[in-house]
């Protein structure tokens, strides 16, 4: 992955009648990034994905793949591939001959273009299912034949239509990790849709979060994770306590904040922002706070509070605390290690926390 | 770096300005468009080859026919003739009493088929279907014959019933009259009627009923306060496909229907047949077509106002 | 199936439906020229007379090409529609589908004494010609029916992947389109052929001095002379509706699944 910016979107608006699904969008992608487009249905991710790959044209705006406007470049000119949310198999056409559909413009002779479809099946693990019918292989197969169906084709950008949400959690998980390999591997740019966070945080390189048509927040996705930047960011990824608090003090790197039943704590400041003086909200990650059983707490400083509910995941517990001077409860997950035993509701615990912990929100 | 400030970045460098895309590629690229240039071969086709004609019979009703010429003076001598004959009334009258007859007892016994085959067949819905409505496909002309032969004089219903003994002298009473043009078109109609109910039935969410047995409604009031209302749609479709069109047959009339069962088609094909009166046969269809419509719709208003009863 | 009283009266209906159509075979192999009970026995002469009849055999040939004439035309009329109204969303479109649909719910008498009076108020003669043009009219519902349902259960991402993948418009509607429209494509071709052959009134009112098969048919039934010919040809045709109609549905099933819907819909 390099600096070089193979996409740029350049305030791009789509309007529909009065509705404005993308709202002055711009952003560049870079070559060989793996690219997550999040956000809620309707947020317009869908439509902007559909914008590059030419099913749609902006209202106004500009699209360049490559350095190249793309004003009026229908789709089967354009030098991207996509693969569909349904997969858009070909239903009367073999796994391989729905592999080569593509080739037929090329005009190869046929062994160069047997040679590539058996190249591109190996590539997803279809290599001994090029002669079955389309309707003879799973969901799972299916998609990787759109994949594969869609590499062949060796285009500069790779457009993903939310490819996992027809699969059972499982299997999602397998194919999150064979795509990442499968980017790695081939070395172009990924760009992916999704409504799911935890897919956008395991694959991407970069994300941009969409709401209303807008970009949020593009960035890592550490970043988007731990520093996002607006409530409206930090709600829709992962879990996250919400905490009222007056802005006491306000530095050039730091400001120094009242949390409601926490106590005072000095905090970075995000970069660029600033604050007028009111009150904020911040953030508290469930798993950046941590709970007292009775220990000795030492140089963490602990907030006493009382257990309402306790859910279990396997993994994880979370548990909903009730502390004094906060109406909704606060939510913290405790890794299920050995000799950890769960809380019961009603039992009284020390919440643990450091300023560390928390994160300015607007 | 967030998306405001690559933005900010790219504009430092001095990118031109956003532009608005072309009006040309959004032309040809308009879905719209795209549909009505699809769409216009067909739609001209009907606009003038239906609706351009019915306007010029709508036109020939008010002009008169002076034997080879038409005067096209505008007059409603046609209609008042259509109208006030009794013969004209006699055969309307009786073209929309066989019309209703023959949509109701058409209704009766499609619903339970239709009832029968959405509710009680799990397999085969398509094998059913296309089973029941084979007859209809085939040729209605000589459908209409079989009638003839099975009502007539020596035909099968007074031979069997004579070889039975049940009666002693054929029955006259079978052909040749308005009885036979109503069994002959219910017949006719039925496979058209079972459609537009079956589909309507089809669409009723069967966990519906399981909610009204859970609240406690045996099969008879589940049927009247489900099922029933909503499968009106398709009572109300079944019952104007099969009402129109049955106002204006030609053929059944004509060869069960003997003297006593003309319907008003046969008097308008006369009107542009042999006597030759194109005007007044066309103020006949018209009038048909007129009548038809305001009692379909006041049929259609009617079974609305019942349905809402009901809730 | 379970014996219910619903099930007898289905049973019951379908008898009632097809018995009235059996009597034509059965009185076809009669060996007398009264239709009449009782049977006097089996003959197939009135078949074998049957072929030299050479006004009737052109009446079948005149079927034959108005048949087919209409159902080239009214297919084709019948795609674009059906593709306009389920892939595209446009302005006037249901008043347009509307009156499009129209014959479907029209008395035939109405239509075929429309098309008369304005054939011959523009000089045109009656003919074949104005045979089809009613034809064509009267079938296209029944094509827009047929292929609607084609259209309608096959994924619109498809054609976009044909695009994607570099075909052009063109390419796509040949590689992708067709073979999956194709069995509703000729199962509708089917279904206006029988449409045209079996119709009685449109013809009866705008052919000239060539008969089709129906319009020949009425004009024989007079003669009782001509009655068991009739009834032979009757059967005939039957049986030739009923050949072309089960092809015409197995396509439409096999279109369905091609396209991935359920074919259990029938042709509703």
């Amino acid at each position: 992955m390099n600096d070089k910016a193979i996409i740029q979107i350049d305030r791009v608006v789509r309007r529909f009648g009065d509705f404005k699904a993308l709202d002055e969008v711009s952003v560049d992608i870079r070559e060989g990034e793996f690219f997550s487009l999040l956000g809620p249905s309707g947020c317009g991710k869908t439509t902007l994905l559909r914008l590059i790959a030419g099913f749609d044209e902006p209202t106004s705006g500009a699209i360049r793949i490559d350095g190249q406007g793309m004003v009026g470049v229908p789709p089967n000119r354009r030098p991207t591939n996509m693969v569909f949310q349904n997969y858009a198999i070909f239903p009367h056409l073999t796994v391989e001959e729905n592999v080569a559909y593509g080739l037929r413009r090329l005009r190869l002779d046929k062994q160069e273009k047997q040679r590539r479809v058996q190249q591109a099946l190996d590539q997803v693990d279809l290599g001994h299912l090029g002669k079955r019918r389309s309707n003879e292989v799973s969901g799972g197969q299916r998609q990787r034949v759109a994949l594969a169906r869609a590499l062949i084709m060796r285009p500069k950008v790779l457009l993903l239509d939310e490819p996992l949400s027809a699969l059972d959690k499982k299997l999602r998980e397998q194919m999150q990790v064979e795509l990442r390999h499968l980017q790695r591997q081939v070395g172009i740019t990924f760009i992916l849709v999704t409504h799911d966070q935890e897919e956008a945080l395991t694959m991407s390189d970069r994300i941009a979060v969409m709401f209303g048509g807008q970009i949020a927040q593009c960035d890592r996705p550490e970043a988007i994770y731990q520093q996002p930047h607006s409530r409206q960011v930090a709600e829709f990824i992962g879990g996250m306590n919400f905490l009222e608090a007056a802005l006491l003090r306000q530095g050039e790197d730091t400001i120094e904040v009242d949390v409601a039943g926490f106590g005072r704590a000095e905090l970075k400041k995000p970069a660029g922002k600033a604050f007028n003086g009111g009150p904020l909200t911040i953030g508290a990650r469930p798993e950046r706070l941590t709970l007292l059983y009775g220990e000795d707490p030492g140089q963490t400083r602990v907030v006493p509070g009382e257990v309402l509910e306790a859910s279990y995941y396997g993994d994880m517990t979370y548990y909903a605390i009730a502390i004094q001077a906060v109406e909704k409860p606060v939510t913290v997950s405790m890794r299920n290690t050995i000799g950890r035993r769960s809380l019961q509701a009603g039992e009284k615990v020390e919440i643990g926390w450091s300023p560390e912990s928390l994160v300015p929100l607007t | 770096m967030t998306a405001a400030s690559e933005a900010q970045s790219r504009s430092d460098s001095g990118a031109e300005a956003a532009p608005a895309v072309g009006w040309r590629a959004r032309f040809w690229r308009n879905e719209e468009l795209r549909g009505l240039a699809l769409i216009s071969p067909t739609f001209l086709y009907a606009l003038l080859l239906l609706l351009a004609p019915v306007l010029v019979i709508v036109a020939f009703s008010f002009w008169t026919q002076n034997y080879l010429e038409i005067d096209h003076t505008p007059t409603l001598a046609n209609y008042r003739e259509a109208w006030s004959d009794p013969l004209y009334r006699v055969l309307m009258f009786r073209s929309l009493a066989v019309s209703a007859l023959v949509t109701l007892i058409t209704l009766i016994l499609a619903y339970p088929m239709a009832y029968f085959l959405s509710f009680h067949i799990t397999r085969h819905k398509a094998l059913w279907l296309f089973l029941i409505t084979i007859p209809f496909w085939t040729s209605y002309l000589l459908r209409v014959f079989a009638w003839k032969i099975i009502l007539g004089y020596n035909g099968a219903v007074n031979a069997t019933l004579m070889e039975l003994g049940v009666i002693e002298a054929p029955m006259e009473f079978l052909l040749y009259n308005v009885n036979s043009v109503v069994i002959t078109l219910a017949h006719a109609w039925a496979p058209f009627a079972i459609l537009p109910i079956f589909v309507s039935l089809e669409k009723i969410d069967r966990s519906l009923l399981e909610a009204a047995t859970d609240l406690g409604d045996g099969p008879v009031m589940r049927f009247l306060r489900v099922t029933l209302p909503l499968s009106l749609p398709g009572i109300i479709a079944a019952a104007l496909i099969v009402f129109i069109p049955t106002v204006g047959d030609y053929v059944t009339p004509r060869l069960v229907g003997g003297k006593d069962g003309l319907m008003i088609s046969n008097m308008i094909q006369v009107q542009f047949g042999k006597a030759n009166n194109w005007p007044l046969g066309a103020a006949l269809a018209v009038s048909t077509m007129v009548i038809v419509t305001a009692a379909s719709l006041c049929f259609v208003g009617v079974m609305r106002q019942l349905g809402s009863r009901f809730r | 199936m379970k014996l219910r009283p619903l099930t007898i009266y289905a049973v019951a209906y379908l008898a009632f439906l097809y018995v009235p159509v059996l009597f034509l075979p059965v009185f076809s192999f009669n060996d007398s020229s009264i239709v009449a009970f009782p049977l006097k026995g089996i003959t197939t002469q009135w078949y074998s007379e049957l072929w030299h009849n050479d006004t009737m055999l052109g009446a079948l040939w005149n079927s034959i090409k108005v048949g087919g004439a209409t159902a080239v035309i009214s297919t084709i009329l019948g795609i674009c529609a059906a593709r306009a109204l389920t892939r595209y969303d446009f302005r006037g479109q249901r008043s347009m589908a509307a009156l499009i649909m129209l014959p479907l719910v029209l008395p035939e008498i109405i239509v075929a004494v429309s098309l008369l009076v304005v054939l011959l108020q523009l000089g045109f003669s009656l003919s074949l010609v104005s045979v089809t043009l009613g034809h064509i009219l009267m079938a296209v519902p029944f094509s827009i029916a047929v292929l609607t349902s084609s259209f309608e259960g096959f994924d619109r991402s498809l054609e976009e992947a044909s695009l994607d993948l570099g075909e052009g418009p063109v390419a796509t509607f040949f590689r992708v389109t067709l073979p999956i429209v194709a069995p509703g494509i000729l199962s509708s071709l089917l279904i206006t052929f029988t449409i045209s052959l079996d119709e009685f009134i449109v013809a009866f009112f705008l052919s000239g001095t060539e008969p089709t098969l129906p319009v020949y048919i009425w004009s024989q039934l007079r003669f009782t002379a001509r009655l068991p010919h009739v009834l032979a040809l009757g059967s005939m045709l039957l049986l030739m509706s009923i050949i072309l109609l089960s092809v015409a549905e197995v396509m439409r099933q096999r279109a369905a699944r091609r396209a991935g819907t359920s074919p259990s819909g029938g042709l509703v």
